[in-house]
């Protein structure tokens, strides 16, 4: 019989999870050779540190939005993101699959800047139109052990309905990100809670403002108080980074104009102009308010 | 029908009405158009004719045994060239049914109902060799003619001008367009005047393609049918000996009907995709409880077994079931796959995949489940695209699509978009505010216009659009695209 201190085994001390100590600094060579990892990696180094390694694996997080978008479209593409990194960091290369209406589904376009060689077999777009079924189908994913991941609106439930959730994510090894556009703070089984907001950019025209980025943070988490930190987190057209970090914007992949200074008020080339009207190219402009 | 041909439409095939008023295959279109301005046309489908021709050939089978689609058809059909229309036909060898038909007038008639309760119109003859039975059927007289011509005389027959046979046109003798133009360009325009020439004569001029054409239509040199087959049945019944209430038992019985239709399928290398089982009950035969159940590539009997049996459980309605018929819908052609050590093609992942895409398929319906696309078009809303997922696009490699190629494009996409009302300071410019119903937005900061135009071949009028880049207040990317000549404003995506 194979006991937990039995060190003949490394099969059964792997599968146990004793072999492999998730820390944030074995995290990169834990997942490389394949071992069971408790941790999903945000690839964003001052979250990762501050969670010890990232999102914790087959379980349910949530990403609340702002109350004036009319979709919740930093939350779905921040999961979406997270989902596509649990497949990429699972051994197991298991399909990961959006639950929702088609207008919330992220477009090939953004899939392919997170992760240019992910297959299209292993990304699921599930259609639902009403809540019964969208229960069902978020039910149906977390328990059909055949996705590393889901991304899918929060359906409305008690606390009692969110711990099964949570108990069918852990036992059928998907983690879930769900995304709502208003936090909800009443009491839930959910892991973790993010809040992301958007940042008030009336009187601050600093750099970066050429890249989409939001302030994000994290709200409630399981066993532990979470740090007041709230991060500012740039999206380069590539990655996920926060402001002010190692990586600077410059280093990062820009939108393809904002290589030229903002203040140049035309840029004389037309990058983007697939067919030209007759009688010449107008000039692509860009404009600011003063 | 028509078709294209060097940028020029063809008439291909006409029917019977267009026929009288001058319209005939390789007329151009127009023309037809002005002989009959109230024509209608549609593009000729060669695929939908033989299927037709099939399915008409898979019928005659409960005349004769021996039935097969006209040879000449076949090898134009094969060759993806169009033929003329006398070439479509159906060969049926009625030798020894005689006495089942009762007659041969009463086979024709009764044939001629079935296809005219169809609104089919068909010509149809019976003669003593094919060649002579196709001649009638495309040129005689009647629409159903019986040739009662003594065979031992059939011969000379035609060589009579009192002979029906001796006026029809050689084309009669299923000779090529090619062959019939040599042979008209000599003014030889009937079957009697070529029977009246030796024979050594036409075959030193037009080779040995006429020969056998006359030999076959005598009766002297051996023609075969290239018969056709029905397919397999895919439709499997199971007849309770004891009208049954257990839905375990309603699963196991309907598990090895299953087996049998995946294992016919296999032979062909498909598998199901949809069957639908209805169950009957006792003693009305009446259905009870009917259920299309879709699949995923190579679905076991166990997960069959799961799957109805999940369906039955809880259906309190299902009482004295007397009859499981089971059909295949539609099967799916599989790719070859390498067996793993142990024998088994799938994963356990993949197994539970299947699983996962069947249960959603078979309660949300199969367009519920489905992958993105990516094509090469220079529209947005053409280049990308969400499908029902079928085997065929589980395999496909990732479009060869790199991030350097691709233009700016939002992560969330809105087709045709969310209308928006707009404040520019200038025509042309992009907007400084815009209203999304009440919400007004204010912009500090915009990119563009990209211009992208719809081609100028496209069926309506193309539009213009400036779409613009643009951030605001709250710090959010929109994409918002102008429709100049429409002159709408609408919000068509978002960044992260």
């Amino acid at each position: 019989m194979i006991t937990k201190t039995d060190p003949t085994s490394l099969d059964s001390l792997l599968e146990q999870g004793l072999l492999w100590t998730p820390t944030a600094s074995a995290l990169g060579d834990a997942s490389e050779w394949g071992a069971p990892s408790s941790f999903v990696a945000t690839n964003i180094p001052e979250i990762d540190r501050e969670l010890g390694g990232g999102l914790q694996r087959n379980a349910i997080h949530t990403f609340s939005g702002t109350p004036l978008d009319t979709i919740p479209s930093t939350p779905i593409l921040l999961s979406s993101y997270l989902a596509i990194q649990c497949r990429i960091q699972g051994h197991d290369k298991k399909a990961v699959a959006w639950i929702g209406p088609p207008h919330e589904w992220p477009t090939p376009w953004f899939l392919t800047q997170i992760a240019e060689d992910l297959s299209p077999s292993s990304l699921l777009f599930v259609q639902v139109t009403n809540s019964a079924d969208l229960l069902w189908a978020i039910k149906t994913a977390l328990s059909s052990r055949s996705l590393s991941a889901i991304v899918a609106p929060v359906p409305r439930l008690n606390v009692r309905e969110t711990q099964s959730l949570s108990v069918l994510a852990r036992s059928g090894g998907c983690s879930a990100f769900f995304y709502r556009k208003k936090y909800d703070p009443s009491p839930s089984g959910y892991y973790s809670h993010w809040i992301v907001e958007a940042r008030n950019r009336e009187n601050s025209l600093e750099e970066p403002f050429r890249f989409p980025s939001f302030l994000l943070s994290l709200r409630r988490t399981k066993g532990k108080q979470p740090s007041k930190t709230q991060w500012q987190i740039i999206w380069n057209n590539r990655r996920f980074f926060v402001h002010d970090s190692t990586i600077s914007p410059a280093d990062a992949v820009p939108f393809p104009l904002s290589s030229q200074p903002i203040d140049s008020a035309i840029i004389s080339r037309y990058p983007q102009t697939h067919r030209s009207p007759p009688g010449g190219a107008i000039d692509s402009h860009v404009h600011r308010t003063a | 029908m028509y078709t294209e041909r060097r940028n020029q439409r063809e008439v291909v095939r006409a029917s019977e009405h267009a026929l009288q008023l001058g319209i005939y295959p390789h007329m151009s279109l127009s023309v037809a158009h002005t002989l009959c301005p109230e024509m209608i046309s549609y593009r000729y489908d060669p695929e939908a004719e033989f299927s037709l021709l099939q399915k008409i050939a898979l019928w005659c089978l409960t005349i004769s045994p021996t039935v097969g689609i006209d040879s000449e058809y076949l090898t134009h059909y094969l060759k993806r060239e169009i033929c003329s229309p006398l070439f479509s036909g159906i060969t049926i060898d009625l030798s020894g049914t005689e006495r089942l038909h009762k007659g041969e007038e009463r086979l024709i008639s009764s044939i001629e109902k079935v296809f005219a309760k169809r609104g089919l119109a068909i010509r149809i003859a019976i003669s003593s060799t094919i060649g002579k039975a196709w001649a009638h059927a495309r040129f005689a007289p009647r629409v159903a003619f019986i040739d009662t011509s003594d065979s031992s005389s059939d011969t000379l027959s035609e060589r009579s001008p009192q002979s029906t046979l001796y006026h029809y046109p050689i084309a009669a003798l299923r000779l090529s367009e090619q062959l019939e133009s040599q042979i008209a360009e000599l003014g030889i325009k009937t079957i009697g005047q070529i029977f009246a020439l030796p024979r050594k004569s036409l075959l030193k001029r037009f080779g040995d393609t006429l020969i056998e054409r006359i030999e076959q239509f005598e009766g002297t040199r051996m023609e075969f049918i290239q018969q056709v087959s029905p397919a397999p049945s895919l439709v499997r019944i199971h007849n309770f000996e004891v009208p049954s209430n257990s839905s375990y038992e309603i699963a196991a019985r309907a598990e090895p009907l299953y087996g049998s239709l995946t294992n016919t399928l296999a032979l062909e290398n498909k598998a199901p995709r949809s069957i639908t089982v209805l169950l009957f009950s006792y003693p009305s035969q009446k259905i009870i409880w009917q259920r299309e159940l879709f699949f995923f590539r190579r679905t076991t009997t166990k997960e069959f077994y799961d799957l109805l049996l999940s369906y039955l459980e809880n259906n309190r309605t299902i009482r004295d079931v007397c009859k499981i018929q089971m059909a295949v819908l539609e099967a799916e052609q599989l790719l070859n796959e390498q067996p793993r050590f142990d024998g088994s093609v799938s994963r356990d992942s993949d197994r539970a995949l299947r699983g996962f895409i069947g249960a959603i398929s078979n309660r949300m319906g199969r367009s519920a489940i489905q992958q993105a696309r990516v094509y090469d078009s220079h529209l947005p809303e053409e280049s990308i695209g969400f499908e029902p997922i079928d085997s065929k696009l589980i395999r496909s490699p990732s479009p060869n699509y790199t991030i350097e190629d691709q233009p700016t494009r939002p992560s969330l996409f809105f087709h045709p978009g969310e209308p928006i009302r707009v404040l520019a300071l200038l025509p042309d410019h992009p907007p400084k505010r815009m209203y999304l119903g009440q919400q007004m937005i204010t912009i500090i900061v915009s990119f563009g216009p990209e211009k992208i135009e719809e081609p100028w071949f496209s069926e309506k009028q193309p539009s213009l659009r400036d779409y613009f880049r643009v951030c605001d207040s709250h710090g959010r990317w929109l994409w918002i695209c102008h429709h100049r000549r429409e002159k709408r404003w609408m919000l068509c995506g978002v960044w992260v």
